[in-house]
């Protein structure tokens, strides 16, 4: 039995990634969880480890090659097939590494030869061809084959100008022509492909957004108690993982497939952060029942991640909802635009004084407005409206008395 | 040692290559494996005093003598026989097999004895024995005088095959055949014999008994050869660069067991690939390269392979019809030129 390991989509925004470099060789036993190889995608350099126990087949993409997300990376074949393959004796052709390699490539081939999308009329190419037409997403019946009996080899491809995806299209694309240097190509890429996905949000997501003004002077008393290792958005975390629980609508995400929302399976958060290179959102990974104290320097790895350009695989898993702490800056409140793929953001506007009614008093108590944007399809008002007074709950009552 | 070490010794002047002919490379071989090991002793058709039909035995009898210089009767079944016999009670037999295509009489003793001999005793016995066979055409000997006989043992297990195309190879993988301790079939060409190269005499030019050898670079088409085969292939892609054609030409040298890397390394670079043999292209090696590549490489590919042979008759015995059955030096360019399509 093998299993192909395939680009997987790390982020909303990826659509491919650079294999940076393979830890393991062909043929190498593996066993689950082991660093495989690390890529790196339009914003960050990550490890890729083995979904399970195995030998090691040839990689598909070499270190310096760029593929598509779905791409196979390479087969990993459990120990009980390889066994059966490598009982040749000492003078037959291939000894037992070799029969295993062989038969890792013919499963590597035939998946490589499954994710074909030809329909229609077969066009002549090579192996060779298809593979990087694929690789590049360029259409090879747009193309007039040079090689044997019209064949379309390598060079037709290479001599095709054809632009592999439609973002590189455009203006924008004679933009990148014109880059100064790979940096900052690759920084209008990402804000190139933000902005796409942003765009995409806000036509697809139907959305409505809830707020409510939190007091947050408890937050800041117990803060005050922790000298620069937590900070509020610690505390907004924490109150996110309690109205997930409360509401677990807010862990489901949609599926537009299939057409109904699914329960991701774990309270997973993203945080989203200014960076160099763009926004990033790494993602908290099963912080359901998390402590505060965790929360906090779970939080601290994920931002310092994020500004390195460096997010491991954990820090890209899925999310159902994004924080968007704006508490240190200018604006008393915003809404914030949906992730592609989640059911909510959490956006807080500035911490400031706030004259307001408090047990039949006037009082001056600090506070911020939070915003919960999200997804109609997958939540209502209601339970929208819940998720909030929970967020409220937690920040200004259980930190108080807890 | 491998033919790169080789190579660096030799610049550095620690070996000194000599010239020598195919034939000459083939009989120092024997003689310097004699002197090195007692055991070591050589049987076939007049290969004593007159030195050999071919001339391969150059000077053996006259230094060893009759008894480890022994010529048979012509019975290759006996004899044959005899060597595994000698094999496993010590010695080291070495076998002259006059032309290749008289494989087909000791059939038998080589694929239900000598191949299974170790297999059978459970492990236990080697049957430590070399035959020499000498085959080949172009040379008007007619079809049953012309045949290399390389894929007719190739699926049978127990058995090394390797293939001298150069007087270097010749001299190194005999070397290397008499001390290995299983049987070795080790075949030479007839057209070659006469052929001059640079040679390392000595325990420097042992040569393995392993791999395929890349014997000249190129970036656009892998082209495996054996044999007679590997210096056509070489002038082709001669022909070829001049035409602004890259050829990478690789000496399959081991044909069994088959250890495609060299050529899978290759054929990843160039993505495509020519075999030629010397016999007919159906069971020939170069289906099994071929196989090799798909699996191994299959997606790296960027032409269908071609394999080139002899046509699906034996060798004609008219010379015109002969030299258009062997595949010349222009087929091969043209076969390369063909994989290659407009696409260069």
């Amino acid at each position: 039995m093998a299993t192909v390991l395939t680009m997987p989509k790390l982020s909303a925004t990826m659509a491919e990634a650079t294999v940076v470099k393979w830890y393991k060789a062909a043929g190498e036993r593996v066993l689950a969880g082991e660093t495989l190889l690390e890529i790196e995608t339009d914003k960050a350099t990550l490890t890729i480890e083995a979904p399970g126990d195995g030998i090691l087949g040839a990689p598909a993409i070499a270190a310096g090659e760029v593929a598509p997300v779905g791409a196979a990376l390479v087969t990993i074949l459990d120990d009980g097939a390889g066994r059966e393959l490598g009982t040749t004796p000492q003078h037959g052709i291939g000894a037992t590494g070799r029969a295993r390699q062989a038969a890792l490539d013919i499963a590597r081939a035939s998946s490589a030869l499954g994710s074909g999308t030809a329909r229609g009329p077969r066009v002549p190419a090579s192996p060779l061809a298809r593979r990087i037409a694929r690789e590049r997403g360029i259409d090879l019946g747009s193309l007039t084959g040079s090689g044997p009996g019209g064949c379309i080899v390598r060079a037709d491809l290479d001599k095709s100008a054809t632009p592999a995806r439609p973002e590189l299209t455009g203006p924008a694309d004679q933009i990148r022509l014109r880059s100064a240097g790979p940096s900052w190509d690759r920084a209008l890429k990402s804000s190139q492909q933000t902005a796409q996905m942003m765009a995409a949000s806000h036509r697809e997501i139907p959305a409505f957004t809830l707020s409510r003004w939190i007091d947050i002077e408890a937050v800041l008393l117990d803060l005050s108690r922790f000298d620069r290792q937590r900070t509020e958005t610690d505390y907004l975390l924490y109150a996110i993982t309690n109205a997930v629980a409360e509401v677990p609508e807010f862990r489901t995400v949609w599926n537009g497939e299939r057409g109904h929302a699914e329960d991701l399976g774990s309270t997973n958060i993203g945080i989203v952060v200014s960076t160099d290179h763009g926004l990033m959102i790494p993602v908290l990974a099963d912080v359901g029942g998390v402590g505060l104290e965790q929360l906090a320097a779970r939080r601290r790895v994920a931002v310092a991640s994020a500004r390195a350009g460096r997010l491991n695989q954990s820090l890209m898993s899925a999310a159902s909802i994004s924080l968007s702490s704006l508490t240190r800056e200018a604006a008393d409140e915003f809404e914030a635009i949906i992730s592609p793929g989640q059911t909510a953001i959490v956006a807080v506007g500035r911490i400031a004084p706030a004259v307001v009614s408090r047990r039949g008093e006037i009082a001056v108590r600090r506070g911020c407005r939070v915003c919960v944007a999200a997804d109609h399809r997958v939540v209502d008002g209601r339970a929208g409206a819940r998720f909030i007074g929970a967020i409220a709950r937690v920040l200004e009552d259980d930190v108080a008395t807890g | 040692m491998s033919n790169l070490e080789a190579m660096v010794l030799a610049r550095e002047g620690l070996v000194t290559p000599e010239t020598a002919t195919y034939r000459e490379a083939i009989s120092r071989a024997i003689g310097d494996e004699m002197r090195a090991d007692s055991r070591v002793l050589i049987l076939g058709e007049d290969i004593g005093e007159s030195e050999g039909p071919l001339k391969t035995t150059l000077g053996l009898h006259k230094e060893f003598g009759p008894t480890r210089v022994r010529d048979t009767p012509i019975a290759e079944e006996a004899f044959v026989g005899a060597a595994l016999g000698l094999a496993v009670a010590g010695y080291r037999p070495v076998v002259e097999i006059m032309f290749a295509d008289f494989i087909g009489v000791c059939f038998d003793q080589i694929v239900n004895s000598i191949a299974k001999h170790h297999f059978m005793s459970g492990g236990r016995m080697h049957a430590p024995l070399v035959i020499r066979a000498i085959g080949g055409g172009g040379l008007r000997f007619g079809p049953q005088h012309s045949q290399t006989g390389e894929s007719w043992l190739l699926n049978v297990p127990g058995l090394r095959i390797v293939a001298a195309s150069t007087p270097d190879e010749a001299y190194g993988m005999i070397r290397a055949a008499i001390r290995d301790p299983d049987p070795v079939i080790v075949l030479e060409h007839k057209a070659l014999l006469g052929t001059k190269g640079s040679v390392i005499f000595g325990e420097a030019g042992i040569r393995d008994l392993d791999t395929p050898r890349l014997v000249a670079a190129g970036e656009n088409v892998t082209i495996v050869a054996s044999l007679a085969m590997v210096p056509r292939a070489l002038e082709a892609a001669r022909q070829l660069a001049e035409s602004g054609i890259s050829a990478e030409v690789i000496d399959l040298r081991v044909l069994r067991p088959l250890n495609a890397q060299v050529i899978v390394d290759s054929v990843k670079k160039t993505s495509r690939l020519l075999t030629v043999e010397e016999q007919g292209v159906h069971g020939g090696w170069g289906s099994s390269v071929v196989a090799e590549i798909v699996q191994q490489a299959f997606d790296y590919l960027d032409a269908p392979p071609i394999r080139i042979g002899l046509p699906d008759t034996p060798l004609p015995y008219s010379p015109p019809l002969e030299d258009h059955a062997i595949p010349s030096v222009e087929r091969i360019a043209q076969a390369a030129r063909d994989l290659i399509g407009r696409s260069i």
